[in-house]
């Protein structure tokens, strides 16, 4: 043992000072460096070669520069980071979603329709004035435009919603090729134990965290490159250095055949809506047959809007099963949603299923297999479905666009859809305090020649109809009533007696034949453009369609109030909107007159403000006043905005707790490092000390000869 | 646990937002005054809210409408009123015409005064509020009445529809005829004419001075009319007149009584109702097969507040005698056929044709033709002639505002169904004013003492009739008035409910305010006092 050694020891010791005093200061330097984890040196004492008494270390060396870092807090962080950034995100759209419903200190909605149920109030003290039918159109019109407004509203932050998915999913595949990049990075400079890619890691796990933002992640660390990134759902986003991507698809339909099931065509979707449908066969369709003797039969299936966990169900509890189309011309019609089947049912067998996703979803994408759909789902229980994306800011996306802003304008369109037909279905029983000699129906069917009833004609309120007649007062140039004309309507000329308008026999053109056959020198009915339109055949000649039991005219838009049937298309139909006296305030007498003062229709319609109607959307079905229903959807929209806000704050204190926790390990304290920094100073001093104490000695040594 | 730069700068940062952001909702409120402004600050506050808000509108509305039906009925009452005075000094002038004390041209001078008083009446019966005629039923832009003339028949018969006055006298004129007869006249039954034999001219004689002087006119064999200066007097076709001679043919009767056991007729002012009224039965009208073959027959019996729409739900055919009666279940609906009240039933009796239907307000009697039978789903409209123009004032609850004038001051109708006009209630009846008025017009012009006697008591019956509708316009203001009342009290309870829920309690908010004041200025002040420390200040 040598007096070199102990300048070797010395010198050890100094370049081991320096480097901590280097990590401290690389500390220092990055103590605002986000993502950055604070790093510490590794001091190693260099063993002997163990041929000396006592085994005296040989000094210092600086085994490694490790980071400090816990895996363990950085996963629970990751999780609630991205439950909390799907609150987040989902609370501040929502917050400017109420906005579109808020009422607290402006007018809206509920106030326009209590005002418009003021004007019929105003029209029933005063029918015969042309000013308070103006004050009623303009009240109308304002309750009119701020639905559409409304409606407007919800729909622009549908396609907000669709440009950030877009925009998500980019970035997400974005995130994860450069995470791939790190990946392999890390696995070509990466010894452990020895040379740390330190910084590489902190890179890695930054962006990890930018994709937990975005999507619900789980991460499994094994070391290097051994690294996978899954969905919460189980979908692997990255393996090793493979990764998957995720896309957004236009609508999609998917079938699901039981073995034994020879259907070999598709299902057909014609529009868009914000639910996923699922049907599933109950009893298949069957076609006739001579051996043995059956006769042909209508197929039906259930319907279920959360992927099969829970079907529809009827007002009385039993399972709502809707008809199988028998052909392409034969479509449900859900909503705006046209449903068809392309090849022939009869080769369905019972629990063949086919899903529909009407709307743009978003795909899980491997090379091997189709995609699948893992598009956010809440399911009946108000849960989210665990095999789809359920957190990050796409689930809140998908969710606000889907779940919240898609059910609102649901609820308003069936707030409308409802009004129009209740307004209507009374304005059509009366009459104006003037007539016209011409009029043309606000609705159009795509086919004329197949019954109202009929879901393929297009005729947004055929399901609503019922079997009746109604009445044409013909009035002469002079306005008197034109009498000895039948008071109802003859649908069938082949029938002795007068027959009644029926919804499953009778088409459009029937209508118009049956008014040509009942006043043949007064009317002349015929169809333009798929809509029924009347014109007086002799010149000065008006009439009025009312007492209308079958709702045949206000599903046709004759002598209506509205047109349109759902938020976007509410408007005031346009012959009322061209001559206000049109509007009916009064009954039409039995003498045919309609009395001036006569406010027999406008009370009506008052009595509607305060009168429970029947308001249906796809999942729900209630029986309730307008105003109430609005009122309803507006606690609907501040309670999930609330809830959203509650489980923002919730998780993000509990987020911003793990984030603390991490950087309790990984954080950078300057008077830490300041102390490091004192504490590797005095080491180095030392450590010079050290060699000029073996310098003296060297020199004492080399001293004795002289 | 370990403290580093970051954690402890994100949690100074989070303490200030948090502090400052409950201090700036504190502010919002305190602005707004409101608790509530937006619905997500209490959900279901904000539904009840809207919902408070609405019935507020609606109780408003109700003020409104009561307002205005007050308008309406104060106008009525006043003008009732002014009837009655009119009519009391009518009842005055009868009761002095009736006493032997006055001579002819004293009675004609009362009768100019009362003629006077009787279109002052008129005019009150043309009273309109906002400009709409109030007695006019529902016909408000119609004036309810206007003069015309029409006859009384002293010691003659008319049967059928009554007789028809056009055009127009300044004085009641007196008809006598020299002859017993009949207009249109007839061919006499005995002795049996030959057939072709004309039928026989008739000669009259008309006074227009209260029977000082006389004109002669002649009505030709069959002619249903007969001119009076410059009036025509028609016998509506199918009813006829019989008239007693009146005096001697050939010479001109210059006392009226001249042959005391002749017909006279006098041809005097009255008052013609053109507004709308109550009285006609509902008409049913057959939705569907029913009237087939032709004959069934459909009778509506009742007070049918609504339009109602009866639908058979079953078919059922007639049933001969000695069978088992059958069951007509049926349905109504009184929203135009938007819903449906049904379990109803009926009873088709073995050898019966017919059956009742009960609806809310009356009944339908259907009689089926032989071979007629009753469908299932055919449907039968009942149309009601309402002319009541009802306001709402409390949910629910209507008034009615408007008046039938043709029930308070009588006067002529024509009924539904017919073209000649008749006494809006029976002729006898003193309920009817004008017709009333108008006799003791005649019966002043024509100096006759014994039918003013006769008119002063039925002045007195017409006095009654005003005097009922005026209490009962009376009782509708005092309901009215109750319901402000109670409107009122809505009003003030929806308020305090809707306060409670929306506005800000402001001694909380002003307490909450100054304790986020406090945690705000603490978390400045702390914050910046551990900025300020750190090792190197101590090194």
């Amino acid at each position: 043992m040598g007096l070199n050694s102990l300048l070797g020891i010395g010198s050890s010791a100094l370049g081991s000072s320096q480097t901590a005093i280097n990590v401290t200061g690389n500390n220092i330097a990055n103590a605002n460096t986000i993502g950055y984890s604070r790093q510490s040196a590794r001091f190693q004492e260099v063993r002997n070669p163990e041929f000396t008494a006592g085994q005296l270390g040989q000094g210092v060396k600086i085994s490694e520069v490790y980071r400090n870092f816990n895996r363990y807090i950085e996963d629970s962080y990751l999780e609630r980071s991205s439950t909390y950034n799907r609150w987040e995100e989902q609370q501040s759209i929502l917050q400017s979603v109420q906005s579109i419903f808020n009422e607290s200190n402006t007018s809206g909605v509920s106030y326009a329709l209590g005002e418009f149920f003021r004007g019929w109030q105003d029209l029933s003290l005063r029918p015969e004035d042309v000013s308070t039918r103006e004050a009623l159109l303009s009240n109308a019109e304002t309750l009119a435009n701020l639905i559409r407004n409304a409606k407007q509203g919800l729909d622009r932050v549908q396609g907000e919603m669709d440009m950030y998915i877009n925009q998500s999913v980019g970035e997400i595949n974005g995130l994860l090729g450069s995470i791939q990049k790190l990946n392999l990075e890390i696995g070509a400079r990466d010894i452990p134990g020895i040379s740390n890619a330190n910084a590489l890691k902190d890179q890695r796990d930054q962006e990890i965290r930018r994709l937990a933002e975005l999507i619900d992640i789980t991460v499994e660390d094994n070391g290097g490159s051994d690294f996978t990134i899954r969905t919460k759902s189980g979908h692997p986003l990255m393996e090793g250095t493979n990764i998957y991507s995720l896309q957004t698809s236009v609508p999609r339909t998917e079938n699901d055949l039981r073995p034994a099931s020879k259907y070999d065509g598709t299902v057909v979707i014609d529009g868009q809506d914000s639910h996923e449908y699922h049907f599933e066969v109950v009893h298949p369709p069957r076609a006739a047959s001579t051996n043995p003797p059956v006769d042909a039969a209508n197929g039906q299936m259930r319907v279920s809007l959360d992927g099969g966990k829970t079907f529809l169900r009827n007002d009385d509890g039993s399972e709502m099963l809707v008809d199988i189309p028998t052909d392409a011309d034969h479509r449900i019609k859900v909503k705006d949603l046209y449903v068809s089947f392309n090849a022939d049912p009869t080769k369905m067998v019972a629990g063949d299923k086919f899903s529909v996703v009407p709307k743009s979803g978003l795909y899980w994408v491997s090379p091997t297999r189709p995609p699948l759909n893992v598009t956010p789902q809440t399911l009946a229980s108000g849960e989210d479905n665990p095999g789809r994306i359920t957190g990050g800011k796409l689930a809140a996306y998908y969710n606000v666009r889907d779940q919240n802003v898609g059910r609102y304008m649901d609820k308003l369109d069936a707030l409308s859809n409802t009004l129009i037909w209740e307004v209507n279905r009374i304005h059509s029983q009366g009459g104006g305090i003037k007539s016209s000699g011409h009029v043309m129906g606000s609705y159009s069917a795509a086919n004329t020649s197949l019954p109202l009833a009929d879901s393929a004609t297009g005729i947004t309120y055929g399901n609503r109809l019922t079997q009746g007649n109604f009445s044409l007062q013909i009035y002469d140039a002079n306005g008197k009533p034109v009498e000895g004309l039948p008071r109802a309507i003859d649908f069938d000329p082949t029938t002795d007696g007068t027959q009644n308008f029926d919804p499953e026999k009778h088409s459009m053109e029937d209508v118009a034949n049956a008014i040509n056959r009942t006043y043949p020198n007064h009317v002349n009915a015929n169809i333009v453009d798929g809509r029924l339109q009347i014109t007086a055949t002799n010149s000065g000649e008006t009439f009025v369609a009312h007492n209308d039991s079958s709702g045949v005219l206000a599903a046709l838009g004759i002598n209506t109030f509205f047109q349109g049937d759902s938020a976007a298309s509410i408007g005031i139909n346009e012959t009322i909107r061209q001559n206000v006296s049109l509007i009916s305030a009064g009954k039409v007498n039995d003498d045919g007159t309609v009395a001036a003062g006569d406010n027999f229709i406008a009370k009506g319609m008052c009595d509607l403000a305060s009168r429970s109607v029947k308001i249906s959307t796809t999942w729900e079905s209630v029986d309730m006043t307008l105003g109430a229903y609005y009122g309803t959807t507006v606690g609907v929209v501040g309670s999930e905005t609330k809830s959203a806000m509650v489980n923002a704050d919730y998780n993000g204190t509990l987020a911003d707790d793990l984030d603390e926790r991490c950087s309790a390990v990984s954080g950078v304290n300057l008077d830490e490092e300041m102390t490091n920094l004192i504490k590797f100073q005095h080491s180095y001093t030392a450590a010079a000390k050290l060699i000029t104490t073996a310098d003296q000695m060297i020199q004492t040594l080399l001293g004795l000869k002289q | 646990m370990r403290v580093t730069q970051r954690s402890m700068y994100n949690s100074m940062l989070g303490d200030m937002q948090s502090t400052l952001s409950a201090y700036m909702e504190s502010v919002t409120q305190g602005s707004s005054q409101k608790r509530l402004n937006r619905p997500s600050d209490d959900p279901a506050g904000a539904a009840r809210v809207l919902s408070y808000r609405g019935s507020l509108t609606q109780t408003n509305q109700h003020v409104t409408n009561a307002g205005t039906a007050n308008g309406w009925l104060g106008t009525a009452d006043s003008t009732l009123l002014s009837a009655q005075n009119l009519l009391a000094q009518i009842r005055v002038k009868a009761q002095e015409g009736a006493t032997d004390t006055y001579d002819a041209d004293q009675r004609m001078a009362m009768a100019k005064e009362v003629r006077e008083l009787m279109g002052a009446l008129m005019n009150l019966a043309n009273n309109k509020h906002e400009d709409k005629y109030i007695f006019s039923g529902e016909n408000t832009k119609t004036a309810p009445y206007q003069e015309g003339l029409t006859t009384t028949v002293h010691k003659g018969t008319s049967t059928g529809e009554p007789m028809q006055v056009t055009g127009s006298l300044s004085r009641t004129a007196m008809v006598r005829f020299a002859g017993d007869g009949q207009v249109p006249s007839q061919v006499p039954p005995s002795p049996p004419a030959p057939p072709g034999t004309p039928a026989p001219d008739m000669d009259y004689s008309w006074s227009e001075d209260g029977g000082k002087t006389w004109k002669q006119g002649t009505i030709p064999g069959g002619q249903n009319y007969f001119d009076v200066g410059s009036a025509r007097v028609t016998v509506p076709a199918g009813s006829s007149l019989d008239v007693k001679q009146g005096y001697n043919a050939g010479t001109v009767p210059l006392n009226p009584m001249e042959l005391d056991t002749g017909s006279t007729i006098d041809v005097r002012p009255t008052m013609i109702y053109q507004g709308s009224d109550n009285n006609a039965v509902p008409t049913v009208t057959p939705y569907g097969p029913i009237d087939f073959p032709a004959g069934t027959k459909f009778n509506a019996t009742g007070k049918f507040a609504n339009d109602t729409l009866v639908r058979f739900d079953a078919d059922a055919s007639q049933v001969a005698a000695g069978g088992t009666a059958k069951d007509v279940p049926y349905s109504y609906s009184i929203d135009g056929g938007a819903t449906w009240i049904t379990g109803n039933k009926a009873t088709l009796q073995p050898g019966s044709s017919g059956t009742r239907l009960v609806l809310p307000g009356g009944f339908v009697d259907v009689n089926l033709a032989p071979g007629a039978s009753i469908s299932k789903d055919t449907q039968l409209s009942v149309k009601p002639q309402r002319t009541n123009l009802e306001f709402e004032i409390l949910e629910n609850q209507y008034i009615s505002v408007n008046n039938i004038g043709k029930d308070i001051f009588g006067g002529l109708f024509t009924p539904k169904g017919s073209n000649n006009l008749q006494a809006a209630t029976g002729k006898e009846n003193g309920n009817n004013m004008f017709e009333t008025v108008g006799k003791l017009v005649a019966a002043l012009e024509n100096n006759d003492r014994t039918a003013v006697g006769k008119c002063f008591d039925e002045i007195q019956e017409s006095e009654k009739n005003v005097l009922y509708h005026t209490a009962d316009i009376g009782g509708k203001m005092n309901r009215i008035s109750t319901t402000l009342d109670v409107l009122e009290d809505h009003k003030i309870d929806q308020r305090t409910r809707l306060s409670a829920i929306e506005d800000i309690d402001f001694t909380e908010l002003m307490t909450n305010l100054s304790q986020q004041q406090t945690a705000y200025q603490t978390v400045l002040k702390s914050s910046s006092m551990i900025m300020q420390l750190n090792l190197m200040k101590f090194m």
